[in-house]
């Protein structure tokens, strides 16, 4: 199958040379389409020295089709929904903006620079995103509250 | 006062005459029973005999044709008083109708009540119902006060009521229907479509002209009847013609259906444009709305119930997953696009270059598929692609080679893809990928037709009317800025 071919090679490139601060591998080392993602905190910003893990799912049909990007630690974030599911809302990941030219390792470095500056306008936790841009400090308030309960 | 009574016995059946002055007693003289009734006191002066003890004035239906009921004629009575009833009126079902309402024949549908009575005929087919109402008027000379039923002003108020509804409704019709100057005179061909079963498959509107110059006999029968009906006693508060007989809320909500359905289907301009604030028309239209909600629970934008709300969010899911993204392009167009082999030119600097797809190195002289766009693949991985978007994967550019100016339109559902999907700044509009769906769901003719809702069911019509549009945008300067600046820069 040509996408395990692809899945295999960019697990494999991204095992090699990990992009800063993040690293990867298989959930389940027989099951290429799951990975574990965990991202450190960008520094910087209030999820600085927090270690996110993420869960990152490939379709069967990826390239073709954009994985999904869910973080399994809670964070609080105007792009990421607050609740058990934690899914991410990526602009390049949505099936009409999706490129299979797209790596994986884009889509995480993607996911990385969304923490460092969140995207309120294009949110998907509207209170959270007011917040980030009304009340910054009381947002980077308990922004860093649940990073460090949650994510050390 | 010295008057002459005449009584009835009730016991025994005995008629006598008392004279007041002289006897009180109210026995009968035969049997000695105290159910005894005054049937009728007069002066001395004058006598009773000519006093029918049942002047009951009846509406009387009358068919052109072979008369449906008989007519019984009154057999003139032996005793002045043998069929007189003072409990007829409210114990009638104990005796056949025909015994004290010797002119009606019997009909089930047929009712009476005191000072109302209703008579309805159904022709065999039927597609007509006749009916004819009877309120009697004034007080029947009665001695002694027998009933007063208290529904009598109820029952006529709500006559009067369904019957102005029905005016309103009907005068609707006829304005619809007839030139202005007809109205009157076909005024009472509209009875009947009051009264025409719900099962004639054609509505009565469709029908209007033909039905005026036809000479048919049963509607000469129907005018008949109508203006016999006009000879009714009127509602001193409403002066205007009778209004015709409303049986049943039913059938007055029926012509509230009448009134709001068939225009909905036959692209007869809007009737409330002509009529005007029409109160029945506008309650027609309410329950239409509200019959609307019921069946779908969902008016316009807004949703009424739990599973509207889920249709929705099941059509924008659905929308959301095969949809995003441009449509597929069609097998022909994929066979048909150009295939290379890879020179030196198409390397990149470093003399190594990879299928975008499959992220594979491609050597030297290998052969690929190259889209318009000067992009290219490995056929398996690109056809895998276009089978399910018709754009190319790295910048989004229609695979159609219509988007070059100048041939404009030969290809249609693809040339309308790529340009919306580069407009600057458009995600950023975006909020959710809920409202993102609605968006395009709506706007669909100014948008990628690709994210429609419709553009699976009649994705033909639609995107080619799209893309007509889109063809001419791009004939122009437009058309050449784009092919030019906005194609390749994705």
């Amino acid at each position: 199958m040509g996408s395990q071919k692809r899945i295999a090679k960019e697990l494999h490139e991204l095992v090699e040379s990990p992009p800063e601060g993040i690293t990867v591998k298989l959930a389940d080392e027989d099951n290429l389409y799951e990975w574990r993602v965990f991202m450190d905190g960008p520094e910087g910003s209030p999820y600085q020295n927090g270690k996110f893990q993420i869960k990152l799912v490939l379709p069967t049909e990826y390239p073709f089709k954009p994985p999904t990007v869910s973080f399994a630690t809670k964070i609080y974030h105007p792009n990421v929904t607050n609740d058990d599911k934690g899914s991410m809302c990526l602009g390049m990941l949505r099936p009409d903006e999706w490129k299979p030219s797209s790596k994986i390792g884009a889509v995480l470095q993607f996911a990385r620079q969304l923490l460092a500056e969140p995207m309120p306008d294009d949110a998907i936790e509207g209170r959270i995103a007011e917040q980030y841009k009304n009340d910054r400090k009381h947002y980077d308030e308990v922004a860093r509250e649940w990073t460090r309960k949650h994510a050390s | 006062m010295d008057t002459l009574e005449w009584l009835s016995c009730h016991a025994c059946g005995e008629n006598w005459v008392r004279d007041s002055h002289y006897d009180s007693s109210l026995l009968c003289p035969s049997c000695g029973s105290d159910f005894v009734q005054i049937v009728c006191s007069s002066p001395r002066s004058l006598s009773c005999a000519s006093f029918s003890p049942n002047p009951e004035v009846f509406a009387q239906i009358e068919e052109s044709g072979p008369p449906e009921r008989d007519s019984v004629p009154r057999s003139p009575p032996l005793n002045a008083f043998s069929d007189h009833n003072p409990w007829s009126e409210e114990v009638q079902e104990d005796y056949p109708p025909s015994h004290h309402h010797p002119s009606a024949a019997y009909n089930p549908m047929d009712f009476t009540f005191p000072g109302f009575s209703h008579h309805t005929y159904r022709s065999p087919d039927g597609r007509f119902n006749f009916s004819g109402t009877t309120i009697r008027g004034g007080s029947p000379p009665r001695q002694g006060g027998t009933y007063s039923n208290p529904m009598i002003p109820m029952i006529q108020t709500l006559q009067t009521i369904l019957g102005d509804l029905s005016d309103a409704s009907e005068r609707a019709h006829t304005e619809m229907n007839n030139p202005p100057q007809q109205q009157h005179n076909h005024h009472h061909h509209h009875h009947y479509h009051h009264h025409q079963s719900p099962h004639g498959q054609r509505s009565p509107r469709s029908e209007g002209s033909p039905r005026q110059q036809s000479p048919d006999p049963d509607h000469t029968g129907l005018d008949q009847f109508v203006e016999f009906s006009t000879l009714f006693p009127r509602n001193a508060d409403r002066p205007q013609r009778m209004a015709p007989p409303v049986e049943s809320l039913a059938d007055l909500l029926g012509d509230f259906h009448y009134n709001s359905e068939p225009r909905r289907r036959s692209g007869r301009p809007h009737p409330r444009m002509q009529t005007g604030p029409d109160p029945v028309t506008m309650l027609g239209e309410l329950m239409r709305e509200m019959h609307e909600i019921r069946a779908t629970g969902r008016f316009g934008d807004a949703v009424y119930s739990r599973e509207a709300l889920d249709e929705v969010i099941a059509q924008i899911s659905q929308q959301d997953q095969q949809g995003g993204g441009a449509p597929p392009a069609s097998n022909t167009a994929i066979q048909l696009l150009p295939k290379k082999k890879v020179n030196k030119d198409m390397l990149g600097t470093d003399g190594k270059a990879e299928c975008a797809i499959c992220k594979d190195t491609v050597e030297l002289h290998t052969e690929v598929t190259i889209l318009p766009c000067e992009h290219w693949f490995h056929f398996d991985c690109i056809e895998a692609w276009l089978s399910r978007h018709n754009t190319c994967p790295n910048c989004r550019r229609s695979i159609s080679p219509s988007t070059s100016p100048g041939e404009g339109t030969s290809d249609p559902p693809i040339s309308s893809q790529d340009n919306p999907e580069q407009q600057p700044g458009r995600r950023r509009r975006r909020s959710s990928p809920f409202s993102r769906s609605v968006r395009s769901g709506r706007s669909s003719f100014s948008r990628s037709s690709a994210n429609s809702p419709t553009q699976e069911s009649n994705g033909p019509t639609r995107s080619r009317r799209t893309s007509r549009s889109e063809g001419h945008h791009r004939g122009g300067i437009t058309g050449w800025v784009w092919s030019r600046f906005g194609g390749g820069s994705g």
